[in-house]
């Protein structure tokens, strides 16, 4: 166990119940995804309930989660968008695209689909092209894992 | 919305307070149940912990916008809205009858598995142990910090120990953490605080600053102990008890558990 696990291993870790992994996973997102939350939420407290909601969901889920790529933002910041009750005006990234600039292409365009476009995860993951892989017993870094995607292959 | 998002230190008190909450509602994962061997090594250390009924130790909770996450309709990999319609505060019941929290106010490190100082005490957990998490897996989590002390005959119990940290000791029944104290009553070292920073070392005073809602605990005569009085608050239905050194009014022990007296002894 190790904080510098990537989020595939944390996703595991956490689907065996260890809840340091979810802190970890906290710790690494949280930041950025209030800033994309703040966007998606009419009032601070809404923004923080989105944000904290996406963790629990993710804790709650996490033994179904296939991510597509290294990063399980997208996957957050899609969960913030699917909670959001409503629209709100202007870019819906606006405030977090200083903070996916540092992630992958990949990232990138999950969460344009994902906030922007309104898909789910799995919508998102499938109009990219991304065909989801068989869950793997250990957390394995690198090119060959990222591709993971939806058990369900949704 | 109009405001823009949080930054410096507004961000880092705002995400301390929304990661406690996370992990309140973060429910422990009930693993198959095993009862540990247990093996005793070494010999038996009678570690008193309180005297004259027990020490009991007074613990507290985040306790702030509980929020239960609705179970989802189905398991999928999908992101699943979790909060309920009108995002309702779910609120425990237990005894005695909890009064709100004071919200936290304290700006805390980012929580690591290796530095105890970074974990919480809430009424259900402390830092990575869990009540109600299988012992093997929960326990599991602090070797990051500490190393067991493997003298205790007691294959109930796991005690954790380390070099200028405050120990943890792991109760457990049936392979599933009852409860979890901090502190042997020894000296102030760092450790694990709760929500408002509130721990091994902090007095009287202090506590029934931080929560109006402490309650002694009394034994079978309903009585306070005299001579390691204790003092308990109930958070997420269950008790966290801070129990004082003997005659003393400073906090020796927090004992986290659905009982509010912490045992006399452990490993006896």
């Amino acid at each position: 166990m190790s904080g510098q696990d990537d989020d595939r291993t944390l996703v595991e870790r956490m689907a065996r119940g260890d809840r340091t992994a979810l802190a970890t996973v906290f710790d690494r997102h949280a930041a950025p995804l209030t800033r994309g939350a703040w966007a998606l939420a009419p009032t601070p407290d809404a923004a923080r309930a989105l944000v904290e909601d996406a963790f629990v969901s993710l804790w709650d889920h996490a033994a179904d989660v296939r991510l597509v790529t290294l990063s399980l933002l997208p996957w957050l910041l899609a969960a913030c968008a699917g909670s959001a009750s409503r629209a709100v005006p202007g870019d819906p990234l606006r405030y977090v695209r200083a903070d996916l600039a540092a992630t992958s292409e990949d990232d990138r365009a999950l969460c344009e689909r994902c906030v922007v476009d309104g898909r789910s995860y799995a919508e998102a993951a499938r109009e990219l092209g991304y065909v989801p892989s068989v869950p793997t017993g250990t957390a394995r870094s690198g090119r060959a894992s990222r591709k993971a995607v939806t058990r369900d292959g949704l | 919305m109009d405001s823009e998002p949080p930054q410096g230190d507004d961000l880092r008190r705002l995400l301390v307070t929304m990661k406690q909450d996370v992990l309140a509602r973060a429910t422990p994962r009930r693993g198959p149940r095993r009862r540990r061997s247990g093996i005793a090594i070494g010999v038996v250390t009678a570690l008193l912990l309180g005297a004259a009924g027990g020490s009991v130790a007074l613990g507290l909770i985040p306790g702030q916008e509980d929020r239960a996450s609705a179970p989802a309709a189905t398991a999928t990999t999908e992101p699943m809205p979790t909060r309920s319609p009108d995002g309702a505060p779910v609120v425990d019941s237990p005894s005695p009858t909890p009064t709100p929290t004071p919200t936290p106010t304290a700006t805390r490190p980012p929580y690591a598995s290796d530095d105890p100082r970074t974990w919480t005490i809430s009424g259900t957990e402390v830092g990575p142990v869990a009540l109600g998490g299988a012992v093997t897996e929960e326990t599991d989590d602090l070797t990051a910090a500490f190393a067991d002390d493997s003298n205790c005959p007691n294959p109930n119990v796991s005690w954790w120990t380390a070099d200028g940290r405050t120990p943890i000791i792991v109760l457990g029944q049936n392979g599933v953490v009852t409860g979890i104290a901090v502190g042997d009553f020894s000296a102030d070292q760092p450790g694990p605080t709760t929500a408002e920073g509130l721990g091994v070392g902090s007095t009287l005073a202090e506590l029934r600053a931080a929560y109006p809602d402490l309650t002694p605990v009394t034994g079978a005569d309903g009585q306070v102990a005299s001579g390691t009085p204790a003092w308990t608050i109930v958070r997420q239905g269950h008790h966290i008890t801070f129990s004082m050194r003997p005659d003393t009014t400073v906090t020796g022990s927090v004992w986290v558990s659905d009982e509010a007296q912490e045992p006399y002894e452990f490993c006896g």
